[in-house]
């Protein structure tokens, strides 16, 4: 009895040698942390990948009085090239003494040349490496998107989380069209529909102007601040990009999908008389009617909407007043979905809608006569029957336009 | 009798919910998603119910033998062909308890890239060892513990994804590529079921041997419910196509988790919970070869043989595949004819027999 607990003692001895800590720790301030990724194809044939790298150390000092010795810029913006994308983030890694960590990527962007002739190779690095997340948001960019990346962030702490706020928690723009990397790839992957996601630019080429209050920060070399900005919709077939949908198509393709939430649709009621609409909530539905000769789709959407502003004096806010917006609104939105209709499904060709899924789902049988042919022909000549019905339900906390001198 | 102790038989059908589901959560999920897709849940269904007759055969046969274990039974009552069964079901559990040593370390080996191979299998070794040489009472009150967690968490999972991005339509259309993928699925579902074999060297030691089949059906059935949420959770996010392909579909939904600011990165936890159900299924097999050598051989306890054993599991588990492509396959090819043959096929054709063989000796002894 006694030998077996010195021999328990003697194992006790051992333990410390489990406090060494994991194998596989990594500190945070070893870390480089990769936080937007730009993937641009160049003239040469190559990848170029732009990576904000965010230093934990500067972004968190430790120190309450910030940091000691100096100060130091909190992140890098790092350019590199490459045969793959692989091959162009190891090069990246020769410069960094740090150790990259993908863990924290929030977004990444595609610049125009590598969405439409690269997409598919680069989705692959995405899905396959072990540190990616499956809720990255995937956006496009018209021209670089290196210049995306080299924008500054304002109202967060890094870059990768402006753009995820700027999807997120946006109040008066639709940002259904934003996906990421796992919506994508089903998109992607499935037979019955073609993929589609958000495009992002900087704000000053879309005319919003931004002002530092601090123009001498280091942020700012250009001499004003640049803030990015969500516009319209990139628009994906067979996997590459083919085209770009602006403000209004992207309007109507979201009414299409039911997807259209928190926009302004401004109604134009002849010479100045606007009243600005919020949609608040849209649904739709999908119903295939298929025979031999033709196909035939019916799509139903209905629109929940508040009113926003009216610039009419004498308007009067009854139910009748209501039923005719209603139906000027109805009008409006079949305008936006036959324009978006014309331009995706006839002149390209790609299902970005669903169609495709909704005969799928309701005839999968018929589906696989019609999935070969849906690409050159199928989908451009299914008939589309557009089905609207508007409701505005409330008018905020005022009824008719206030005007000058209208008491008695 | 090797083993004094004695287990409730709801703490037997916890070991074999926790045993298979494990296995199912890792694996066995993208081999129903392959063949399956999107109707992956009717196969569930199917499989569970041609499933139950492995385990109803198991539960019958040690309902014959009263206080015999499988091998035992084997090797007292079927003369030489027994004992040859018996050897094969040796080998069964030693390659069993091996997957699931690899299949633990390849799960951390997706998160924790530089540590060596060797070092997870010591690390689970040591611990199921220990487990093990404590005997089958500890078992079953540490996963009685368990078990009840993991499910509370996995629930929780299930409310923390449904997010407006889980799109349940995706389920659509039911049988929509006909019925040949969901009998495919749900082959491999039972062959998945056929891994219950492992409970005929538990079975004998349960408090009430009368309801042994009611257990095992209850064990099914929660099992398949415990099932669905996984099964319908990765198609749901991601698509029946991308589901197919992910090496854990159910590692990629914890981490598409996002709740709030904080409530994100639930990796970390996913993992730990694999390790408590790993280290349970691995107790599981192990135990059950270690006891199944014991009273092959006759010896009087089963303890001396825990820690060669585990050196022939860790070495077992490092050469069993040169790649993770090597041990895919070996999923997808082998571990469902094999289950198949272990967990059905045998069961009933020893059942039949030891009934046949029953009523003649009545007959004779009337």
């Amino acid at each position: 009895m006694r030998l077996t607990q010195r021999l328990m003692i003697l194992q006790l001895l051992f333990i410390p040698f489990l406090l060494s800590g994991c194998w596989s720790a990594k500190e945070i301030h070893d870390l480089g942390i990769i936080n937007a990724l730009g993937i641009d194809f160049n003239e040469a044939g190559e990848f170029e990948i732009t990576t904000v790298i965010v230093r934990p150390s500067e972004l968190f000092p430790e120190s309450v009085g910030g940091p000691r010795y100096g100060k130091q810029n909190r992140y890098l913006i790092e350019t590199a090239t490459g045969q793959t994308i692989f091959e162009a983030i190891s090069k990246l890694s020769k410069s960094i003494s740090d150790k990259i960590y993908f863990g924290h990527l929030d977004v990444v962007v595609f610049g125009e040349k590598a969405a439409r002739e690269k997409m598919i190779p680069s989705l692959d690095f995405i899905s396959r490496e072990n540190e990616f997340r499956p809720n990255i948001y995937l956006l496009v960019t018209k021209g670089k998107a290196a210049d995306v990346i080299n924008t500054s962030p304002e109202f967060n702490k890094t870059l990768g989380l402006e753009f995820k706020n700027l999807t997120k928690s946006s109040r008066f723009a639709a940002t259904k069209m934003v996906k990421d990397i796992s919506q994508f790839m089903n998109d992607f992957t499935s037979n019955t529909k073609d993929p589609i996601t958000g495009v992002l630019m900087t704000a000053n080429d879309l005319g919003i102007n931004a002002k530092g209050e601090d123009q001498e920060s280091q942020y700012y070399q250009k001499g004003r601040p640049q803030v990015i900005s969500l516009d319209g919709t990139a628009v994906f077939k067979k996997g590459n990009l083919k085209g770009f949908l602006d403000e209004k198509e992207t309007h109507g393709l979201l009414w299409i999908k039911g997807d259209l939430k928190n926009d302004i649709i401004v109604m134009n009621l002849g010479n100045d008389k606007k009243v600005s609409i919020i949609i608040r909530n849209s649904k739709s539905q999908f119903i295939p009617y298929i025979t031999e000769k033709y196909t035939k789709m019916t799509v139903k959407t209905q629109v929940e909407a508040d009113i926003g502003e009216v610039t009419i004096p004498n308007l009067h806010l009854d139910s009748n007043q209501i039923d005719r917006l209603n139906r000027q609104l109805e009008e409006i939105i079949i305008k936006e979905e036959t324009t978006v209709l014309n331009k995706a499904q006839k002149d390209w060709q790609t299902d970005i809608f669903g169609f495709g899924e909704a005969i799928y789902r309701n005839q999968p049988l018929i589906w696989d006569l019609m999935a070969p042919n849906w690409g050159n022909g199928g989908l451009k000549n299914m008939k589309v029957d557009l089905k609207v019905k508007a409701n505005i339900s409330r008018y905020g906390l005022h009824k008719d336009p206030s005007n000058p001198d209208e008491s008695r | 009798m090797i083993e004094q102790g004695r287990i409730s038989n709801t703490q037997a059908a916890m070991l074999a919910i926790t045993s298979l589901t494990i296995i199912g959560h890792l694996i066995l999920l993208t081999v129903v998603f392959f063949y399956s897709r999107q109707d992956s849940w009717i196969a569930a269904i199917v499989g569970t119910c041609l499933g139950l007759i492995g385990i109803i055969a198991i539960a019958k046969l040690s309902q014959c033998f009263p206080g015999l274990t499988l091998i035992e039974i084997l090797f007292q009552h079927f003369s030489w062909p027994g004992k040859i069964i018996g050897i094969l079901y040796l080998l069964y559990f030693y390659l069993m308890v091996v997957l699931a040593t690899r299949l633990y370390v390849e799960a951390y080996k997706k998160v924790m890239i530089e540590t060596p191979t060797w070092a997870f299998v010591t690390v689970i070794l040591l611990l199921t060892s220990f487990i093990v040489y404590l005997g089958l009472e500890t078992l079953g009150r540490v996963n009685q513990i368990m078990l009840p967690i993991l499910i509370i968490f996995g629930i929780t999972l299930v409310f923390l994804t449904m997010n407006e991005n889980k799109d349940y339509s995706n389920l659509l259309p039911i049988l929509g590529n006909g019925i040949i993928p969901v009998a495919k699925g749900s082959l491999s579902i039972m062959g998945w079921f056929g891994e219950f074999a492992i409970m005929g060297m538990i079975l004998p030691y349960v408090q009430r041997p009368k309801k042994l089949v009611k257990t095992g059906i209850f064990a099914g059935v929660i099992t398949l419910i415990i099932f669905m949420g996984p099964i319908t959770g990765p198609i749901a996010i991601f698509g029946p196509v991308e589901a197919a392909k992910m090496v854990f579909p159910t590692f990629s939904e914890v981490r598409y988790i996002r709740a709030g600011e904080v409530i994100n990165r639930f990796d970390s936890i996913a993992i730990l919970f694999w390790t408590v159900g790993s280290m349970i299924r691995i107790s599981l097999f192990f135990y059950g070869l270690s006891l199944g050598i014991g009273q092959a051989l006759r010896l009087p306890s089963y303890r001396p043989l825990v820690i060669p054993l585990a050196w022939l599991i860790g070495v077992g588990s490092i050469i069993f595949a040169k790649n993770y492509a090597e041990f895919n396959e070996f999923m997808f090819e082998s571990y469902v004819p094999i289950n198949l043959l272990m967990g059905s096929a045998i069961p009933i054709f020893l059942i039949l027999i030891a009934w046949i063989f029953l009523r003649n000796r009545k007959r004779q002894s009337v």
